[in-house]
Formats: C-alpha cells, structure tokens, sequence
C-alpha cells in the first residue's frame, strides 16, 4: 500500500464517526433513490410486456346490442390494430361460506387481453373444442379461495345456474386490479373473475343481460372520436388505460413511486451534501498543519487536493456500494406492498445505470467541498499554514440590539457566535431536524389523510345502504321495478364527458371527465370548501381540483360533449371538496334544463335490500356502503408499510447528522471544555453550555419542520391523488404532537449522548499543544 | 507580604502512569510548601515533573502516593466534585498557549471567569477592572484572534485573577512569547504576589528567573533537587507590574 494510501486509511479511522456518518446518509440517499427505482421501473416493466405479450387493449368500448359486425368497423378505423368482442356475466358463487362475486367472460378470439396461464390447462384456441363447463379461473381468487385446477365450483345467476370445472388458472391484463363493482381495493377472497366459453356464458346468461365490450387496440383517439357515431345509440361509454378503474391505478402507480422517489432522494441527497461539506472541512481544519508540511516537502497541490478528495470519496463510495447493495432489498419490500393493490405475472425489481446518478452527484459534492476547504490553504504560503489557525470568531448581527445583547451570558455569546461562526455546520442541523420532522409527518399525515377521506366520503358524504348498479340495458319499466322493490332511494347517472370549452384557461378537451347526475334525494352529498353540501339545482358543481387546473370560478361557464356527440351548456354553481366523484355534479332537474336526458346506471337505496333485488336480472351489482368502507380501509391498511419505513427513515436520518455534528462540534471545543473544567466549571454546566447551541438548532429545526412537514405531506399527497379521486392532506393534532415528539426526542437524545463525554476529557491531555 | 505558614503543603507525592515495562515516574517523592503572597518558581528540563506537579497542586490530576494539604484540605482524597469546587474557589491558572475561547471577547473570556464567583453584572465590571490593571483597557472587545500573544497572556492572567484566588498556577506563561513581552507577563505576575496574598508559582524552564523568585525548586527527574528560600529577589523588569 502506499504511504498516502495508509494515512487514508488511518484518517478514516481516526475520523470514522464523521465519515460514517457520510457513509451512511450516501448509502439512505442512494438506497432511497435505487431501492424506489428498482420497484417503479419493475412494475412498469411487467406492465410494459405483459400489455405487449398478452395485447393488453388501449380501448374499452361498452354498449348494448353489439355484434362481430361492430368489431369489423372499429378495425376500419385508422390505427386500429385489432378490435374484439366479449361479453361478460356477473355470477354469484354458491356453496362458498360467503357470496362470492365472480364476473365470467369470453374471450376475444384474435387475442387481445388473452389470459397468461399460471396453472393448470390452457384454453383451446379452436372454440368449439372449449369445454362447455370449463372455467379459466382467476388465479388471486382461486389461491384465496383454496381452488385449483380439476375442482368444481357451482355458480348462478338469478335463475340460471351451472357447474363449472376449473380448467386452468389465469391471470387477465386487464384484470391485474381485479376489484368488486363499486370497490377501491381488491378482495381476492370474495371478488374474481374468469374466462369460459361462449356456450357456458350464453347458459349463464340466461336470457338476462350481460355485459357486452368491444375490445380495441391501437387507434384511441379514431375510436374515441367515432365510437359513439358507431354504435349510436347502442353506446354506453368508452375507457382508456386511463380511466379504466381497474387498470388506471396500476399505471398511475408506477409514476407515483417514480416521483416520491425524486422527492425523498432530494431530502437525504441534500443531507448527504452537507454531511460531506462539514466533514471534509473539519477533516482539513485538523490536518491544516499536516497539508502545510506536505506542501513544505515539495508535495503538489494536485496530488494534496486528490488526496483529501479521495478520503471524502472512500467514505461517499462505500455508502453508495452499501446503498446499491441493500436497494434490492428495499424494491422488493416495496413491490410487496404493492401487492394488496394489484397482480403482476412477476414481481422483480428492475434496476439500470440511472441508479448512478447519485452516487455520482454525491461524488461531485465531494469534489467541491475538498476544494472549497483546501484551496485556500494551498493559496497561501507553507508558513502560513504551519503557523497556528488564527481563528475566525466574529460578532453576530445580534450584538448591534446592545440592550439586549447586555442581558446575553458569556455562555450563549459563545453559542451564538460559534453558530454564526459555523453556517453551514448549523444549516445542517436544522435541516436534518427539519428533516425528521417532514418525514414524520408524513409519515403520520398519510394514514391521517386516507383514514379521514374514508370517514368523510363514507360517513357524511355517502349516505345510502346500498349501491344498486343497473345494466344499460335495462328498460324503464325494469328500472321503475328495482325501485319499488329497493324502497326510498335516489337514481344516479353516471357517464363520461369531455369538455367541449370553458371560460377559464387553457383549452376545453384534455380527455373524459366524470359527469354525475342526481335524482331527487340526500343520500349522496357533496361537501364545499366549509364542509357544506353543495346544491345540485343552481347549476353544475365542479371538482376543486379541475377548477384550479382550469381557473374556473362559479359564474363561468362551460360546454360538455356528452357521448352521442350533443354539446350541453352548463353554468358552474359552486365547486366540491369531495375525493369520489370528481369531475361535473348536477340534478336532474339542471341536467334536463341543459338539454340531456336523464339515464339513470344506478340506484342507492336508504335502506338495506334483499336477496330479490339484489338477484334482479337488472341488477348488475349490489354493494353496500359497508363493503365500500372496508375495501377503502383495507387499502388503507395495505399502505402502513411504506408509511412505517417513512417513520424510521425520519428517525435513522436525524440520529445519524444529529450525533455526527454533535461529534464534530464537541471535536472543535474539547480544548475549550478542558479549560473551563480547569477554570472550575462542573461537568452539569458545561453541559449547559454545550448543549445550547445543539438545543437551539434543534428548536428551531423543529419549527422550520412544522410547515415543511405541511408542504412535504401535501406533495406526497398530490402524487397519490389521481383524475378519479383527489385527497386532501389532514394531520391531527396527536399526529403532530407524536412527530414532534420524537423529533425533538432524538435530537436531544443525541446531544445527551455527546454531553456526557464532558465528564471524562482529560483535562491535562487536551490542553496540550498549541491552540 | 508572604506568610509564614504554609498555604500549601505537598509530602512525599508521587505520579506515575502506565503499568509494568511502559510505567513512568513522573514524580517521585516531592516534598515542597508554598506560601501566600510568595511567587515560587518551579524549573527543571523538559520531562522533569514541573507540569504534573502544578497539575497536582491544581487539583487537575490525583498523585499516586503522598498527600497534597491546601489550607486544612487534604486534596488528594477530594471527590471530584470537590475537586471542581476546589479549583473554581480557590485556583487560577495560566496556560503556555493561553487557552482563551475563541468566541469571547477579551472581556468576555475574563467576566466567563468572574461570573462563577459572583453575579453577572458585578464579573463584567470586575473583568473591566482587571483588563484595566493587566493594560488591557483598550482591548476589551477584541477577540483573541485580534490580540497580540503577549495580550493574549495577560487577557490570561486577568481571567485566572478573576475568581481572586489563594492559588495562581502558570505553566510556562511566557514560553509563547518574546523576550521583553515574556519579561513583561512575569513582572504581572511577580506584582500580584507582592500585592496580594496569592501564592504564585510558576512552572519554566528558564533558570535565569529562579534570582526573582521568593522561592525556588528545582525539579530533576521527578525528584526535587532544590529548594531555597530567596530573602532578596530581584524585580522582573526593573520595576513592579508591565503598564
């Protein structure tokens, strides 16, 4: 080994506590960074070759009366690869202890959305060889339910009912999100889907209506411009990978850990920046006379600054390796968390060079720094250097208000001014305090938020028992039938529009928005920013969140396409804070005086239904609000994880800079220590002293973390808030407390570990030598 | 005016450190008695026990053998507690490189001092005053960094006098310094033993300043080789105290 090479390694021994600290904030930075990135870019990959693979479909068009005939057009669009029919049935399993809801569907016969088979038998290409009784099942619900290949399961609907044998298990592009109608999270015990043949779905059809979707690949926008043209008045709607609410998350999921992992690679990148800048400084502070004496000797000021900056990079470099080591660990933790809220064929991190982008930046930190504090003494003459450090005490702006500065101590002066003395060592407490506190509340706010929209969608704003979904099929007479059967309700009517133009910024179109049409009644409201319902009958309510994305205020005006093509003029009559619906609210009545009709695809009732309505031919699915609450509070649930590892990145963050700056600082002042101890002070005041700088950092890092940790919250809440539902962020009073709590817990828990050494410096060792 | 009986009063102290062949005796059976008012010089080469013993007499450091009696107290069997109050009531000492914090004023690093004995407002006014007498009076909100090294000694000197002590312990104070600077610090402190009842003892190297010395003690290997009483010192300077 060389001889620079041994005093890097003895320097880094003797130093080791300020450069494992360095090591260990690059290592959080670079896992944070990479540990994300191998999760996000992993399911994007799936996402990307399964959808390739298995055809996933760009369209989902819904109608009534559809026929091959209607798929031979759409492929005559431009861009239209492939167009498919399939008809789905929803069926109730029974003989399972509870009623479990599955959704039976044919396949498209050139392919697209075709199942991946996971176990069992694949399914016949030729259709007529497909088994009568066969079922292709869905392999989440078949493993939550203990069915495998070779079982039967028994399935009805209404008065139809069959036994089908489970040929195969699959998984479904389409279905990787797989949910119960009217359900936020996927419930694999209770809700599946499967693939048969077009005999056993005729059967289970039963006369009755089924759901009937043309497939598209390629050619959106054609398909979304003609479809309604198409099909006249046989169209119901159309979905995108945008909007399809069992797919849209799974893509907008990856986007989302993609953009938290930029906003938490830049907290711990920051850190780590200034870990690096206080750490080299002091290392070169110490060694002023050694870099003095290698200068004298004829040494280079190159190979002096290489040499610095390498003892900085060893440091920088290790975190990193040890970083990009356990980052697999930490994406496959965070795939698994994923899993409560979707399937993938495969569940494999994904990592690429990009991950290198902070190392890397963390390397150029340390370039900077080491030049930053040995350039000056390289500037001036060996003499210079080996002559002792002259100090660099200066007064503070403090000092000017005199009669206050009269009532300072001698021991805050001291404080105030080493602070003033040490930006950058003092920027890095605060923010390292700061820092803990924004990820704690965070990691606090997060379930504060999500806890309180379920409470506020599903207590005051949803006020029904249970959500009656209606075929569009379904005639008036029939509609009029459920509603006397169900008992008090209020109709719904929802579809999508795009908006034609508005008077607000910006032009009108930028894709499909919700439209929400109500009947009379109170069982579904939607709250203003005071809390309030909003009234549906003085005009259009719209979305907080569209009406700042479009500067729109009530008063304006805005023109909606309804899917046939008609343009409808609505004036906005107030705006909605709620979470679920987004997009346009209005009455019937407004709706009507607009010019649409009124086309109700739901029913919620006041009261609970029973097993007729509910198994009415009209009746598509019946979820209660209950359900709604649960499948709400189980993602929820699914999250805690990711929310955890929030809390201890916090907690690992403030320890690690806390204790390294009380290191360092304690380093600079043991001389001063020691001559105070000498001077008679007793080891409880200067602990005093000591810890009044640290203490005062901690304040006010935890005041500046107050409203960051509100900012940090409400960032991370816009990355989880989507075109189909927005939150709001929310942090109780506890949650704040708890946060701060801890924050200021661990700082001062810090400063207590380094005060203690007060007691035992060696007053004779450390006032040896020149000051 | 030095009194007659001993202010402090060391027997048969000895100071080792390490264990078996690395064991080093840096003391060895010391016996010497200081008195109030006398400006004791301890010399010897370099190694020869001078800064372990003012260590020891500072209650900085515990002897392995003998006893250390300061007035009626036996030091040496002093809790640490005690020791610390022993040397915030009783001891002022003065480093070679002066030891000043950086981040305080001349005046404030002599009032940090002052304000152990007495309250906040009185430490600043007497840190003034004493600023004043050392020649400081101009210089009381500089930092040390702005000061000479001789005006750092006596910023020194005017903190250690501060809690007015029976005990004034400098361990090479003029070691950093020039000779007419060096000259001008010993003078200070050879002033404040004449006019106070502060035994003063400093720890040097130099033989030459063992003629202004009320007492001497001559330190070789541990071991006390020398000790006289001086009945006509010689004024450090020419003249008493540096203006």
């Amino acid at each position: 080994m060389t001889l620079f090479g041994r005093k890097l390694w003895r320097d880094l021994r003797e130093h080791w506590a300020p450069f494992t600290a360095v090591c260990l904030m690059a290592a959080l930075s670079v896992l944070v960074f990479s540990g994300l990135e191998g999760s996000w870019r992993g399911i994007g990959a799936q996402l990307e070759s399964f959808s390739a693979s298995h055809r996933l479909p760009d369209a989902w068009v819904s109608g009534t009366r559809l026929s091959d005939d209607d798929a031979r057009r759409f492929e005559e669009l431009d861009g239209v690869e492939r167009a498919g029919l399939v008809s789905a049935v929803p069926v109730t399993r029974t003989g399972s202890a509870t009623e479990d809801e599955l959704v039976l569907s044919t396949r498209d016969r050139g392919g697209l959305n075709a199942p991946l088979l996971r176990d069992g038998t694949g399914m016949p290409a030729d259709e007529a060889e497909v088994p009568a009784d066969g079922v292709w099942l869905d392999e989440a619900y078949a493993r939550a339910n203990d069915v495998g290949p070779g079982d039967r399961i028994a399935v009805s609907r209404g008065a139809a009912s069959a036994e089908l044998r489970v040929e195969g298990l699959v998984m479904q592009p389409d279905g990787l999100a797989h949910t119960g109608s009217g359900l936020v999270a996927p419930d694999p015990g209770s809700f599946g889907y499967g693939v048969v043949g077009e005999r056993a779905a005729a059967e289970l059809a039963g006369g009755g209506p089924v759901q009937q979707t043309l497939l598209v690949r390629g050619g959106v926008e054609a398909v979304r411009a003609e479809a309604p043209r198409l099909l006249g008045d046989r169209y119901v709607s159309i979905l995108d990978r945008g909007s399809h609410p069992q797919m849209a998350g799974v893509f907008e999921r990856v986007g989302q850990i993609r953009d938290l992992s930029f906003l938490f690679t830049a907290l711990f990148a920051l850190v780590s920046a200034l870990s690096i800048f206080t750490s080299v400084r002091r290392l070169v502070d110490t060694q002023r006379q050694e870099i003095a004496t290698l200068a004298a000797l004829g040494c280079r000021r190159r190979t002096i600054g290489a040499y610095y900056t390498a003892v900085g990079a060893a440091a920088v470099l290790l975190g990193c390796l040890l970083g990009l080591g356990v980052a697999p660990v930490l994406s496959r933790y965070i795939l698994a968390t994923q899993r409560g809220s979707f399937g993938l064929p495969a569940w494999e991190p994904v990592h690429t060079l990009a991950g290198g982008a902070v190392p890397l930046l963390l390397l150029l930190v340390c370039v900077l720094a080491t030049g930053l504090a040995v350039r000056p003494l390289l500037r001036g003459s060996p003499a210079d250097g080996l002559r002792p450090e002259p100090g660099r005490a200066r007064h503070t702006p403090l000092e000017r208000l005199r009669p206050l500065w009269r009532r300072v101590s001698p021991g805050a002066r001291w404080a105030l001014r080493d602070a003033t003395g040490n930006p950058v060592r003092v920027a890095m407490g605060i923010v390292a305090t700061a820092g803990c506190m924004m990820l704690l509340m965070t990691g606090f706010g997060m379930p504060d938020t999500l806890d309180r929209q379920v409470d506020l969608s599903y207590s005051e704003q949803y006020r029904y028992d249970t959500l009656l979904r209606l075929s569009p099929a379904a005639a008036e007479h029939a509609r009029t039938r459920v509603a006397e059967a169900a008992g008090t309700g209020q109709w719904m009517q929802q579809s999508a529009v795009r908006i034609a133009s508005h008077d607000g910024d910006g032009d009108g179109d930028d894709g499909e928005h919700p439209l929400t049409v109500l009947g009379e009644g109170d069982l579904l409201r939607l709250p203003d920013r005071a809390g309030n319902p909003v009234a549906l009958d003085d005009g259009a309510v719209l979305s907080d969140r569209l009406a700042a994305r479009w500067g729109l205020d009530v008063g304006d005006d805005l023109t909606v396409t309804e899917a046939g093509g008609a343009q409808r003029r609505l004036r906005i009559a107030g705006t909605t804070t709620a979470s679920e619906p987004q997009g346009i609210a209005l009455s019937d009545a407004t709706w009507e005086r607009a010019g649409g009709a009124f086309t109700p695809t739901s029913y919620l009732t006041e009261r609970p239904v029973g097993p007729e309505v509910r198994g009415a031919p009209e009746v598509q699915t019946a979820r209660t609000l209950e359900q709604q609450r649960e499948s709400a509070r189980a993602l929820v649930g699914s999250l805690t994880g990711v929310f955890s590892l929030i809390k201890v990145f916090a907690v690992v963050l403030a320890v690690v800079v806390l204790y390294n700056l009380g290191l360092l600082s304690f380093a600079e002042r043991v001389r001063d220590y020691a001559t105070l101890r000498v001077l008679g002070f007793r080891p409880g005041e200067l602990r005093s002293l000591a810890s009044r700088e640290n203490l005062a950092t901690a304040l006010l890092g935890w005041l500046v973390g107050l409203p960051a940790g509100w900012w940090f919250l409400g960032r991370y809440v816009e990355q989880f808030s989507t075109e189909r539902a927005a939150y709001a962020p929310s942090i109780s009073w506890v949650s704040v407390c708890l946060a701060s709590a801890i924050t200021l817990a661990f700082a001062l828990s810090a400063t207590a570990m380094l005060t203690r050494r007060i007691g035992g410096i060696d007053m004779t060792g450390a006032l040896k030598g020149v000051t | 005016m030095v009194t007659e009986a001993p202010f402090v009063a060391v027997d048969g102290v000895g100071r080792s450190f390490g264990e078996g062949p690395t064991r080093v005796v840096a003391l060895a059976e010391v016996s010497v008695e200081l008195r109030g008012g006398e400006f004791s010089v301890i010399v010897g080469a370099s190694g020869s026990g001078k800064s372990t013993l003012l260590n020891l007499v500072g209650g900085m450091d515990r002897p392995s053998t003998g006893s250390i009696r300061v007035g009626e107290t036996e030091i040496a069997a002093l809790t640490d507690r005690e020791l610390t109050r022993y040397r915030r009531e009783r001891v002022g000492f003065v480093f070679q490189f002066y030891n000043l914090i950086q981040n305080l004023t001349a005046r404030e690093n002599v009032a940090l001092a002052a304000s152990l004995v007495m309250p906040g407002r009185e430490a600043d006014d007497v840190a003034g005053d004493l600023l004043e007498r050392v020649g400081l009076g101009h210089r009381l909100d500089r930092f040390p960094r702005q000061l000479s090294g001789g005006e750092m000694q006596r910023v020194a000197i005017a903190r250690a006098l501060a809690k007015r002590p029976a005990l004034l312990l400098c361990d090479e104070p003029s070691g950093a310094l020039d000779s007419t600077t060096g000259t001008q610090v010993l003078a200070q402190l050879q002033e404040t033993a004449r006019t106070t009842d502060t035994a003063v003892v400093v720890v040097t190297h130099d033989r030459e300043l063992g003629a202004a010395a009320d007492r001497l003690i001559r330190l070789h290997d541990g071991r006390v080789v020398e000790n006289r009483r001086n009945d006509r010192p010689a004024t450090i300077g020419g003249k008493a105290g540096a203006g």
